[in-house]
């Protein structure tokens, strides 16, 4: 328990021991809130794929009473609670080797899966835009620039309904209306993806064919050492951060390079504007 | 303000529809929160993939002055990134959470959002001008040759298309073991908590290397370890006083005046179980998912699995009402349980005057409670009823042998499609309700 009023950032617990091994189940890397679960009879629910529409779980106890159990073979209860519980729990080497069993197992698996996609070009699309997240076994090399760490200014026209650069000026060519933007791709980060809400595309797309995938460029600010900690966040704190002043941090760096997106439904007044109706590829 | 009509008074329609209408979901455009700001002149969502799309109503036209103004995306940016934690080699999503609006004091909006780990604070502003006739650089940017300038001017500030700028702020991040499940604003316009599954931070919105832990659950020894925090809110009026639900079906209230550290409460809030209807699930479904105070500071509501309470703050032994979302459901607990809707978090919102409240379903259903009239009302977030201002039909679910004509058996209804997140706007009867991938707006049927 901490008794102390404040917690300083230096103060960050590492008691949790959790194996290094990376796991990647269906060509996902494991993540903190995945917990294997021993699935049980499904029964005809029409429930979404799981991996598609994961979400992280609720968290109770399972009580086991012997008289009242569910018919099916009862699973590892997928519960927040459990997933703590096993991320701090004391039996490292049955979970390491657990964990070992299952990399095994997935890297067999993403194999043979593989195999079984290249005999048709259709397949492969869909099922890389369903598994955007594949990855290497190899971790990426840590620590990016530490002026990433607050991020940059993202302008958006609302006439236009596009992401513009933001020193004022719109990009060109204009977007074509009849574009219909597809869902978020496997390139790197750093160019922002068009939501679905809004009618934009993707900006930077000739970025996505050249680069290889980067997973993680993102800031990583869960170092352990209290130096790296104090190094992190010593990049917040630049004057950019201070109120009033204007924050130049990556404000003309967008060069938009191609961009395209549907044409701005807000402001006729016809009654179907309103419908994202966007036709099937 | 309009008064909060429940199903005997207010006709509901369909306003509008936002997201993709096609059957497959890409898992980043997934919705994971709504949230009006204060004036309801906004609407912000975000998504698995981290970003915001914030919508603003058009100010409503002096052709059609009954007619209320439309949501038309005002800005979006990416909140938050993928990370990676290399310590426990684990994947934090960037998923956001929750998004708080602060209360606006100028004329940039600001909101907080977090994701499992980070809470970002965001300054949305417009710029509907640019300065002109730099002596340095052409228009387009590019640098002059110095000794082409001959003269020296003044640039002058030109009007331009309207730009939405989204800046971060301030970056509070590293303060959190375990994912952060609520965020909320108080009341002093200074401070503002975080809670994850067992702590709760305070923080202050101007700094951002450390907080203050309020609340800590974690035992001594973690194998002790029954409940988790589940939602957090603060009082909307009493800067001192907040709540925390759990996993066990309490909830909570402390005053920060009492004691530094808040882990002991100042009120528990647990009604007795039912012996009635004890079963294997019973601790599953009364894991609390959402808690909000009511506008007046009042009472509180809280959503478990299968029903809504509410809470009156003086009273701690059970809430002064209860109603069923969806109690058909309770034979099915088993089946439910197999394909993880058990532990599905459903959200709940009151309306502005606190006389309803609304919380989602399945099967793209949304349920509506007057507490005043003591009706309730469930409405289908379907694309068949999305004919612009076409009313809301009321759906009925049988539960019988016998069927009604128009009425839904349970054992059709689609638990894939799910309504979680649901938004009163705070002032009219405006409501944003999402399904998977796509944004509802439905108002009531103005004369």
């Amino acid at each position: 328990m901490n008794n102390s009023g404040v917690m300083p950032q230096e103060k960050m617990e590492l008691d949790l021991e959790i194996p290094s091994s990376l796991v990647q189940v269906d060509g996902h890397l494991r993540r903190s809130n995945s917990a294997p679960m021993i699935n049980g009879l499904s029964d005809n629910s029409q429930v979404f794929h799981r991996e598609v529409l994961r979400s992280r779980r609720n968290s109770t106890t399972v009580v086991n009473r012997p008289n009242m159990v569910p018919s099916s073979p009862i699973r590892v209860p997928s519960t927040r609670l459990h997933q703590i519980k096993q991320e701090e729990g004391v039996d490292v080497m049955n979970r390491e080797t657990a964990h070992e069993r299952e990399v095994q197992a997935a890297m067999q698996m993403s194999h043979s899966w593989e195999e079984s996609l290249s005999l048709s070009d259709n397949d492969l699309e869909k099922v890389a835009s369903s598994s955007p997240k594949r990855v290497d076994f190899v971790p990426v090399s840590p620590a990016p620039s530490p002026t990433r760490g607050i991020g940059k200014k993202q302008c958006f026209s609302p006439s236009l309904q596009i992401l513009v650069s933001c020193n004022g000026l719109t990009p060109s060519p204009i977007p074509s209306p009849t574009r219909r933007f597809s869902r978020r791709s496997q390139s790197p980060i750093n160019c922002i993806r068009a939501s679905i809400l809004g009618p934009m595309k993707r900006k930077g797309e000739m970025e996505t064919e050249s680069q290889p995938k980067r997973l993680f460029q993102g800031t990583t600010t869960m170092l352990s050492s209290d130096a790296s900690n104090l190094s992190d966040l010593s990049s917040c704190h630049s004057p950019d951060l201070l109120d009033g002043s204007l924050s130049s941090i990556g404000s003309s760096t967008d060069s938009p390079g191609k961009m395209e997106g549907v044409s701005p439904s807000s402001s006729s007044n016809s009654p179907f504007a309103s419908l994202q109706d966007l036709s099937p590829k | 303000m309009r008064p909060g009509g429940g199903s005997s008074d207010v006709q509901w329609c369909f306003s509008q529809v936002k997201g993709a209408m096609d059957d497959d979901v890409a898992e980043a455009d997934i919705i994971s929160t709504v949230e009006f700001n204060q004036s309801g002149e906004l609407l912000a969502t975000g998504d698995k993939g981290g970003r915001v799309v914030i919508f603003q109503q058009e100010p409503e036209s002096k052709n059609q002055p009954l007619r209320r103004g439309e949501y038309n995306v005002y800005s979006t940016f990416q909140s938050h990134e993928p990370e990676f934690d290399y310590l426990k080699s684990l994947e934090i999503e960037e998923k956001i959470n929750k998004i708080r609006w602060l209360p606006q004091k100028n004329a940039a909006h600001f909101l907080l959002s977090t994701n499992d780990k980070t809470i970002k604070l965001w300054k949305i502003s417009e710029r509907d001008k640019r300065p002109e006739g730099y002596n340095l650089k052409e228009e387009d940017g590019r640098y002059k040759d110095p000794n082409t300038i001959t003269a020296l001017r003044v640039p002058v500030l030109t009007p331009m298309d309207l730009m939405v700028e989204a800046s971060p702020r301030r970056v509070f991040a590293n303060a959190h073991t375990y994912h952060i499940n609520s965020i909320s604003i108080n009341s002093d316009c200074e401070t503002y908590l975080s809670a994850d599954d067992l702590r709760i931070n305070l923080w202050h919105q101007e700094i951002t290397d450390r907080s203050f832990n309020i609340v800590d659950i974690k035992p001594a020894n973690m194998e002790d370890l029954t409940e988790v925090i589940t939602a957090a809110e603060f009082h909307p009026n009493q800067c001192n006083t907040f709540v925390y639900s759990s996993s066990k079906g309490t909830i909570r209230m402390c005053d920060m005046r009492a004691s530094a550290l808040c882990d002991k409460h100042t009120k528990l809030f647990e009604e007795p179980e039912d012996p009635n209807n004890r079963s294997f699930f019973s601790e599953i479904i009364s894991s609390i998912s959402d808690v909000k105070f009511s506008n007046n500071g009042r009472y509180m509501m809280t959503r478990d699995y299968l029903s809504i309470k509410i809470w009156d703050l003086c009273m701690e032994t059970r809430p002064v009402e209860t109603y069923q979302v969806h109690e058909y459901l309770r034979s099915k607990l088993c089946s439910l349980y197999e394909n993880d809707c058990i532990f599905d978090k459903f959200e709940c919102c009151w309306n502005g005057n606190d006389s309803v409240v609304m919380t989602g379903s399945y099967n793209n259903f949304f349920r509506m409670f007057d507490r005043g009239y003591q009706q309730d009302v469930t409405y289908e977030a379907s694309r068949e009823n999305s004919r612009p201002r076409s009313i809301l039909k009321p759906r009925k679910i049988s539960t019988g042998g016998k069927r009604k004509k128009d009425e839904i058996s349970v054992d059709s209804l689609d638990f894939s499609k799910k309504i979680i997140h649901t938004a009163w706007h705070p002032l009219d009867n405006i409501i944003a309700v999402a399904t998977t991938n796509n944004l509802y707006i439905f108002q009531d049927k103005l004369n």
